[in-house]
C-alpha cells in the first residue's frame, strides 16, 4: 500500500546572497526566540524524459544558520530515498562568519541507513544521514541534493513553511515544450508570493517567492500540521515526446487511472482453495448481510496484519490466494482477500483507496496518489454501502476503523468507473463508555459490584488492547481501566463477557472495593461520588493557540454509581444539577434519592471531532463547570 | 546425523520434574550432534508438540532451541561456524506479534546465510518459507545489519520454526543468552574448538556449566537439555543484567600474553594517551583553563567547552586530536582521547574507568572480559567524583546511575605536560564505583496555603529546588528550548498539585545550563491557583491536602512474589514544608490524620528509607513538615514488602482530606 513519504521539511534554497552583517546578530534581533532559521530556502522541480518516461528532477537547497547555544546538537541531518524516489546528488558545506570573512567547511560525512519505521515490517525506504563539521552558534548549514522521481505524479505537495522561520524561499517549477501543469495553493493566496510566470520555446517557468514565512506551530493534540501548513500542489495535466503521450484527466479521474493501473495487477489467478473457503462460510447464511459478516469476520480471525512493501510492491495488492495461505498481509492486501472472498460469494465489493485523517487533503484540493495511505474493501448491500478495514481487528460490521472516519474514499467499479463516497462518522450515541457501580459503606470502605461497558469505536481500540496485554499482565490490566475515585481503588473477580468483534457491546463485571475515599468526621460522613473525573486537565492553556484541539472518534460517557445509605442515616446535603450545553459538547450531572439509595448520574457528550479556536473559550468554559460540578459531595448525617 | 528428537522425550519428561535451572545429560551424548556439525538439520517430519496443560497456558513456549558454536581454523584465521535452531510454540494474539517476525543480526558475516523456515500448524500442517520472502535490512541506526522474515500460516497453537546457519570470524569474545521472559523446555548449547585454542566460558545467574570433553584434537563442551525457567520484569529493577546467560572468551594456546586486566590497559592506552598538542595548549589558554585554581574548576571548563562544541557522531575515518578540533565532531573514542589531551596540558591527575551498564551486565572483575570495557568514565582522584564525556546531557559530578555501584578497572595515568607517550606511567586496579551520596539528589518543596472560602479556591506559593537526578527531567533542556516551551515546562511543575489549576508568576531562579543540578539546584517558583482542591460540603469545607505534594507512585497491587532487587538506581530525598494559613473563625478537625511514621531498616541504618509525616498548629498557622527518603540506589528483593509500605506511604499522603469548620 501508498505509505507517506517523510520528506522532511528541508525544503532548500540557492545561497545567492550573502549577508553582509554579521548574519547571527541581525537573525538573533529579529527572531529573539528561534533557535534556528532557514536564511534561503529553494525547491526546483523540474520534468524530463528518460528512456521514453517522465521523471521528475526535484533540487532542493537550504541554508541554514544555527543560533542555539548548543549549536552541534543540531548538526546532523537526514535525506530519504527509496527505489521510487532515488537520490542523484548531495553536497553540503557548513560557513562560518569570522568578521567579513567567510571560512568553508566542505568534509561532510555522510552514512546511508536502511529506514525502519513504526508499523512497517519492511519496505525500501533508506536515508542518508549527513554530519556538518563544524557546527557553532551562528553556523550556516548549507545542504543540496537532487532527488529523482521515477513516477512523478507520486510528487507530494511543496510544504512552504518549515519547522523554523525562512527568510527567503523560492520554488521553481520547469517544464519543457510537451509538458502541461496546473498549480494550486492550500492556506496561502497567491498575493502573499510573488509569482512569475515566463514563457521560452523550450519550456514554461514558474516561480513563486515568498519572504519572512513563519515557522508553523505543532500541538500532539491537534491535527497534522498538513492541515495549516501552506503548501503548493503541483499538478501534472499531459506530456508527449516521440514515442509517448499522455493525457491526465483532471480531478478524480485521472486519479483514479493511475491507481487503478497498479490494482488491475492484483487480478486473482486461481480460486482452488478460496471458493470451497467462501461456500462453507456463507452456506447458512439467510441473506446477503450476513454472508458479508462472515467473511469479513473470518478475516478478521484469521489474517493479521503486516506491512511488507517495496518498490511498486507497495501499490500493487497481492494475489488473494497468497495471503489466505501466508496469513498475513497489509492493508491492501487484505482488502484485496474481502473483495476477492465477497466477489466469489456472488456479492457487489470494491477494492477502495482511501486516505487515514492523519492525510488532510480532500481529493479536490489533491487528486495526487499521496492523498491516499489506506486501502479497503467495500460492499454494496442495495442501498447500503458497508466498509470493511480488516485492519481493526476487533471492529464490529458495520463500523469503520475510527482512522477512516469522514474521509472520502476513491471506489474501483471497474476499469473505467470509479465511485467516489464518504465514509460516515459514527455518532456520540453509538460509541459509548459506561460506568455503573453498585456501592454501600463498610466501616471505611467503599464496596460493591460494578460493570464496564463500551460500544462502537472505543470498544474496538479497548479490545485491541486487552488482547496485546500478556496474559500474566491481565490483572494490571484491569487494575488500570478499572479505577474508581483514587489510586488504591481495588477490583477483582473479573467477568468479560463478549470480547471480540461479533457484538456491538462489550463488557466487564467486576467486584470493587475503595479504601480511604469517603472522609468521617464525628457523625457525618462525606462522600465525593464522582468516582471518575474525566476532562478535568483537557482545558487549553494557551491563549495564542490557532491549532485545534483533535479527538479520535465522538463519544458518548455514560456513568451511574448507586450508593445505599447505611443504615442509621440520613442525606444532609445532595449537590445541585449541573450541566452545561452547546452543541458540539455538553454534560450534565444529577442525583436522584430513590428508596434508601442515592443516585449518581453523568453524562458527558463529544459530538465533534475537532474543537476549533473560536471554541475556546467555550470549551474552557465547559470545563471549569465540571471541575466545579466534580468538587461536590453528599453528606450522609447520623 | 544423529537425531537428537529420540531421547528428547526423555529430556522432556525429566525436566517437568525439576521447577527451577535444570540440566539433564544423558550418558553417551557428548558428541550429540555428530562429527560433522555442519550437517546439522531439523526433523523433516516435524508434528506439533505435546505440551502439559500449564504450559499450554502460557503465551508461548520456546519447545527446542540448539546453538553450536562450531570454530574452525582456517589458515591463520579462526572462524565460528554459528548453528541456531529455534522452535517456539504460540498460544494467542500477544505471542503471535511478538514471534511471528525474525530479525536476525548479520554483521561481518563471511559468505551467504543458511536459513530454513517454517510453520507447523494446529492441524499438523507444515508451511515452508519461500526463501525470496526474506530480506536485508542494512546499517539500521546504531543496530548494524539485519535478515529478517516473517512467518507464515500463523495461528494460536501452531508452533514457528527456523534454523540458520552462517559463518564468521571468531571474535575474541562472545556472549550468548540463556534466558528470557518465555519458559524453554529444552535448550541446547555445543561449541567445537580446535584444542590449540583455549575456549573459557563463565556462567551467570543460574548455577549450569558445560560438560568437557576432549574428541579428536578438539575440545568439546556441551550443557546437555537446559530447562529454562521464564523471567518477567518488574518495576525499578534491571532486567537483562539477571538474564541466565553464559560469556565466553577465546585464546590462543600458544598466545605469550595472557587475558588480563593489566594487559588489557596497555591495549587501550597504547591507542588513546595523547602526545604534547599545541592546538590544545593554545585552546586552553584562550579559555583560561590554565587561570583556574581548583581542579573542579579546571575539569569543568574543559568539559564545559566540548559538550558545548564537539558533536559526538558514529564512527569517524582517520580520526585525530586536531581532526577533532577542526570539524568539530567526534567518534565515541575521539571524544575520550579529546578529553585526555585537555588533563594532559592542564596536569589534571584523573584515572580513566571502564566499566558497564548494569542494567545489561554487572562488572565482573574475576573474570578479564573485553565485555566489561563498555562504558567510559573519567575518575578525579582529587575530587573523588567522576565525569562522564559520552553523556551528552550530564555534568560533573554527575554521571549514568546505571554504571554506579559497579567495579570498573581504574586505570591511573601519570604525567606531566610535556612527558612524552612512551615514558607515561600506568598503574591498573579494580575498585567499586561509588554512586552519589543521596544528598545530592532531592527535590525540597515549600508550599505557603491560603484560601478564598467564598471563591472555594486555594492559593499556592510555590518554591521547588531540584538537586541532582530528580532535576535532569528539567535542567539540561531547559535553557535549549524556545521561551514558550520553557513557560510549558515551568507550569507543569507548578500544576503538579493540581493540574486544572491555574498557574502564574512562574519563573526558573539563577538557571545555568552548564553547572550540574548536583552542584546548584533547579529552582522553580511560582504561585497556583486552585478551584479543585476545597469543596465546599454543606456548610463546612474539605481540603485535599494530600493532593498539594504531586501524584505519588502507588505498589498497591499485590504483586507476584518478588524475584529481582528494588533499584531506584540513586538514593534521593523529598522535603514538603507546607504552611496553611486558617481562615478567620474556622479550625481544622482530624488533624491526627496528618501523622505518619512509616521506616524501613536496613543494614544499621533503622531508617534506610522512611516516609514521616507531622505538623505543628501555631494561632492560626498549620506547619506540616514531610520528609521521604530512599537512602540507598538498591535494595534486595527481601525488602520488597517494606519497600512497598514506605513508597504506598506517600501515596496514602496523597489521600489524606481534613475538614475546615467553623469554631
Amino acid at each position: 500500500m501508498q505509505k507517506s513519504f517523510y520528506l522532511f521539511f528541508t525544503l532548500l534554497s540557492l545561497a545567492a546572497a550573502k549577508a553582509q552583517l554579521n548574519p547571527l546578530d541581525s537573525l538573533r534581533k529579529l527572531y529573539p526566540d528561534k533557535k534556528a532559521v532557514y536564511l534561503k530556502q529553494e525547491v526546483t522541480l523540474r520534468y524530463v524524459f528518460k528512456n521514453d518516461s517522465l521523471r521528475l528532477l526535484t533540487d532542493h537547497h537550504f541554508d541554514k544558520c544555527i543560533m542555539n547555544e548548543n549549536a552541534s546538537l543540531y548538526s546532523e541531518k537526514s535525506v530519504y530515498h527509496s527505489g521510487l524516489i532515488k537520490l542523484n546528488t548531495l553536497a553540503g558545506k557548513t560557513i562560518v562568519s569570522q568578521g567579513k570573512k567567510e571560512k568553508v567547511y566542505k568534509n561532510i560525512e555522510t552514512e546511508v541507513k536502511d529506514a525502519l519505521e513504526p508499523g512497517i515490517f519492511y519496505d525500501d525506504l533508506k536515508t542518508t544521514k549527513i554530519q556538518f563539521p563544524n557546527v557553532v552558534p551562528g553556523a550556516r548549514m548549507v545542504l543540496d541534493y537532487q532527488s529523482e522521481y521515477l513516477e512523478p505524479t507520486m510528487f507530494p505537495p511543496v510544504m512552504l513553511a518549515a519547522e523554523y522561520p525562512i527568510l527567503e524561499s523560492t520554488y521553481t517549477v520547469i517544464v519543457p515544450a510537451g509538458v502541461a501543469i496546473d498549480y494550486s495553493l492550500l492556506g496561502i493566496s497567491e498575493k502573499e508570493l510573488r509569482f512569475q510566470k515566463t514563457n521560452s520555446a523550450k519550456e514554461t517557468t514558474y516561480q513563486w517567492k515568498c519572504s519572512r514565512m513563519k515557522d508553523y506551530e505543532y500541538y500532539s493534540n491537534g491535527p497534522n500540521p498538513k492541515k495549516y501548513i501552506p503548501q503548493l500542489v503541483i499538478l501534472l495535466r499531459e506530456y508527449s515526446a516521440k514515442n509517448i503521450r499522455k493525457t491526465i484527466k483532471p480531478g478524480t479521474k485521472g486519479l483514479y487511472e493511475w491507481c487503478y493501473s497498479f490494482s488491475s495487477k492484483a487480478k486473482q489467478n486461481e480460486t482452488n482453495l478460496l471458493k470451497p473457503l467462501v461456500d462453507s462460510l456463507t452456506a447458512s447464511a439467510q441473506n446477503e448481510k450476513q454472508k458479508s459478516k462472515n467473511i469479513f469476520y473470518w478475516v478478521q480471525d484469521n489474517i493479521r496484519y503486516l506491512a511488507f512493501e517495496d518498490g511498486y510492491g507497495g501499490y500493487i495488492p497481492r494475489h488473494a490466494e497468497d495471503i489466505y495461505r501466508k496469513k498475513y498481509g497489509d492493508c491492501k492486501d487484505m482488502a484485496n482477500l474481502i473483495t476477492t472472498m465477497h466477489q466469489l460469494a456472488g456479492l457487489k465489493a470494491y477494492l477502495v483507496w482511501i486516505g487515514t485523517r492523519e492525510i488532510p487533503y480532500s481529493l479536490q484540493q489533491v487528486p495526487l496518489p499521496c492523498a491516499f495511505n489506506h486501502m479497503i474493501s467495500v460492499v454494496n448491500l442495495g442501498n447500503e454501502w458497508i466498509y470493511l478495514d480488516a485492519t481493526g481487528k476487533y471492529t464490529h460490521f458495520g463500523f469503520p476503523t475510527d482512522m477512516i472516519q469522514g474521509k472520502e474514499t476513491l471506489i474501483s467499479i471497474s476499469k473505467d468507473s470509479s465511485l467516489t463516497l464518504q465514509v460516515p462518522i459514527i455518532e456520540a450515541d453509538r460509541n459509548v463508555n459506561r460506568h455503573q457501580l453498585q456501592l454501600s459503606i463498610q466501616d471505611n470502605f467503599l464496596i460493591g459490584q460494578g460493570k464496564r461497558s463500551i460500544t462502537g469505536l472505543p470498544k474496538a481500540n479497548f479490545l485491541a488492547s486487552y488482547h496485546f496485554t500478556q496474559t500474566s499482565d491481565q490483572n494490571t490490566f484491569w487494575s488500570n481501566n478499572l479505577r474508581y475515585g483514587n489510586n488504591k481503588c481495588e477490583t477483582s473477580q473479573y467477568k468479560l463477557l463478549n470480547p471480540d468483534y461479533k457484538e456491538e457491546e462489550m463488557a466487564v463485571e467486576f467486584s470493587i472495593k475503595l479504601p480511604d475515599y469517603i472522609l468521617k468526621v464525628n457523625d457525618e460522613t462525606f462522600v465525593n461520588m464522582n468516582l471518575r473525573k474525566d476532562y478535568y486537565d483537557s482545558k487549553i492553556e494557551d491563549p495564542n493557540r490557532t491549532v485545534p484541539l483533535e479527538f479520535e472518534l465522538k463519544s458518548t460517557s455514560i456513568q451511574q454509581f448507586n450508593l445505599r445509605i447505611p443504615a442509621g442515616y440520613s442525606i444532609s446535603y445532595m449537590p445541585e444539577k449541573a450541566s452545561f450545553e452547546h452543541p458540539d459538547f455538553s454534560f450534565s450531572i444529577w442525583y436522584e434519592k430513590k428508596n434508601n439509595e442515592i443516585i449518581y448520574n453523568k453524562k458527558i457528550t463529544l459530538n465533534t471531532l475537532e474543537i476549533k479556536p473560536s471554541q475556546f473559550a467555550e470549551w474552557n468554559a465547559m470545563i471549569s463547570a465540571l471541575n466545579k460540578a466534580y468538587k461536590e459531595s453528599i453528606t450522609l448525617k447520623k | 546425523m544423529q537425531r537428537v528428537f529420540n531421547w528428547g522425550w526423555i529430556i522432556l519428561l525429566s525436566t517437568i520434574v525439576f521447577t527451577s535451572y535444570s540440566q539433564v545429560l544423558p550418558s553417551d551424548s557428548l558428541r550429540p550432534f555428530g562429527s560433522n556439525l555442519k550437517a546439522y538439520s531439523w526433523d523433516k517430519n516435524p508434528s506439533l508438540s505435546i505440551l502439559s496443560k500449564d504450559d499450554q497456558k502460557e503465551d508461548a513456549v520456546v519447545i527446542k532451541e540448539v546453538r553450536i558454536l562450531d570454530f574452525e581454523q582456517n589458515n591463520n584465521q579462526l572462524l565460528l561456524n554459528y548453528t541456531l535452531h529455534k522452535r517456539v510454540r504460540v498460544s494467542n494474539e500477544k505471542a503471535i506479534a511478538e514471534f511471528s517476525r525474525v530479525y536476525i543480526p548479520i554483521s561481518n558475516i563471511q559468505g551467504e546465510i543458511d536459513l530454513s523456515v517454517r510453520t507447523i500448524q494446529a492441524n499438523g500442517k507444515v508451511i515452508l518459507l519461500d526463501k525470496s520472502k526474506i530480506k536485508e535490512l542494512k546499517n539500521v541506526e546504531e543496530a548494524g545489519d539485519f535478515t529478517i522474515f516473517a512467518f507464515e500460516g500463523v495461528e494460536p497453537g501452531c508452533e514457528v520454526e527456523y534454523l540458520l546457519k552462517y559463518t564468521k570470524p571468531a571474535t575474541v569474545v562472545g556472549r550468548e543468552m540463556l534466558q528470557t521472559e518465555y519458559k524453554k523446555l529444552n535448550s541446547m548449547i555445543y561449541v567445537e574448538i580446535p584444542e590449540t585454542f583455549f575456549f573459557q566460558p563463565v556462567f551467570y545467574n543460574c548455577n549450569y556449566s558445560f560438560y568437557r570433553k576432549e574428541i579428536e584434537f578438539k575440545n568439546c563442551f556441551f550443557t546437555g537439555s537446559l530447562s529454562v525457567p521464564k523471567l518477567k520484569e518488574e518495576t525499578m529493577a534491571y532486567y537483562t543484567s539477571h538474564l541466565a546467560r553464559f560469556d565466553y572468551s577465546i585464546k590462543s594456546k600458544y598466545a605469550s600474553k595472557d587475558m588480563s586486566w593489566k594487559e588489557m590497559s596497555k591495549t587501550v592506552m597504547n591507542r588513546l594517551l595523547p602526545a604534547y598538542n599545541s592546538k590544545i595548549e593554545k585552546l586552553s589558554k584562550s579559555l583560561g583553563i590554565f587561570e583556574k585554581t581548583g581542579t573542579a574548576d579546571k575539569i569543568q571548563a574543559i568539559e564545559n567547552y566540548i559538550k558545548n562544541n564537539i558533536a559526538l557522531t558514529g564512527n569517524v575515518a582517520e580520526e585525530s586530536v586536531s581532526s577533532i578540533l577542526k570539524n568539530k565532531f567526534a567518534s565515541e573514542s575521539g571524544l575520550i582521547q579529546l578529553y585526555m589531551a585537555f588533563f594532559k596540558h592542564a596536569e589534571i591527575d584523573y584515572q580513566l574507568v571502564y566499566t558497564t551498564d548494569r542494567t545489561r551486565s554487572n562488572f565482573d572483575g574475576e573474570h578479564p572480559s573485553w565485555f566489561f570495557l563498555e562504558q567510559t568514565l573519567f575518575y578525579f582522584p582529587s575530587t573523588k567524583h567522576y565525569l562522564s564525556p559520552t553523556s551528552i546531557y550530564l555534568r560533573y559530578p554527575m554521571f549514568p546511575t546505571s554504571w554506579a555501584l559497579n567495579q570498573g578497572l581504574f586505570i591511573n595515568v601519570i604525567q606531566k605536560k610535556k612527558t612524552p607517550k612512551d615514558q607515561i606511567v600506568m598503574e591498573e586496579r579494580l575498585d567499586t564505583i561509588a554512586p552519589l551520596s543521596y544528598d545530592y539528589n532531592f527535590s525540597k518543596l515549600d508550599i505557603k496555603t491560603s484560601f478564598d472560602l467564598e471563591k472555594e479556591s486555594v492559593r499556592l506559593e510555590l518554591m521547588e529546588s531540584f538537586g541532582g537526578e530528580p532535576a535532569i527531567y528539567y535542567q539540561p533542556y531547559f535553557g535549549l528550548v524556545e521561551e514558550s516551551k520553557q513557560k510549558e515546562i515551568i507550569n507543569s511543575i507548578l500544576k503538579k498539585p493540581s493540574e486544572e489549576g491555574t498557574p502564574e508568576k512562574g519563573e526558573v531562579l539563577g538557571y545555568d545550563r552548564n553547572i550540574s543540578p548536583a552542584i546548584k539546584p533547579f529552582d522553580v517558583k511560582g504561585i497556583l491557583n486552585s478551584t479543585q482542591l476545597l469543596q465546599r460540603a454543606g456548610g463546612k469545607f474539605i481540603f485535599n491536602i494530600g493532593d498539594v505534594i504531586g501524584p505519588q507512585s502507588e505498589w498497591y497491587a499485590d504483586t507476584m512474589k518478588r524475584v529481582l532487587p528494588i533499584t531506584p538506581r540513586y538514593g534521593h530525598f523529598y522535603i514538603r514544608s507546607i504552611s496553611i494559613e486558617i481562615p478567620e473563625g474556622y479550625q481544622v478537625k482530624n488533624l491526627e490524620k496528618l501523622i505518619m511514621d512509616v521506616n524501613m531498616a536496613y543494614k544499621d541504618d533503622p531508617k534506610s528509607c522512611y516516609f514521616s509525616s507531622k505538623y505543628v498548629l501555631e494561632g492560626s498557622k498549620l506547619k506540616i513538615r514531610v520528609e521521604e527518603y530512599y537512602k540507598l540506589p538498591e535494595y534486595p528483593a527481601s525488602t520488597y514488602e517494606a519497600f512497598r509500605k514506605v513508597i504506598n506511604a506517600a501515596a496514602d499522603f496523597n489521600k489524606i482530606t481534613l475538614l475546615l469548620e467553623k469554631k
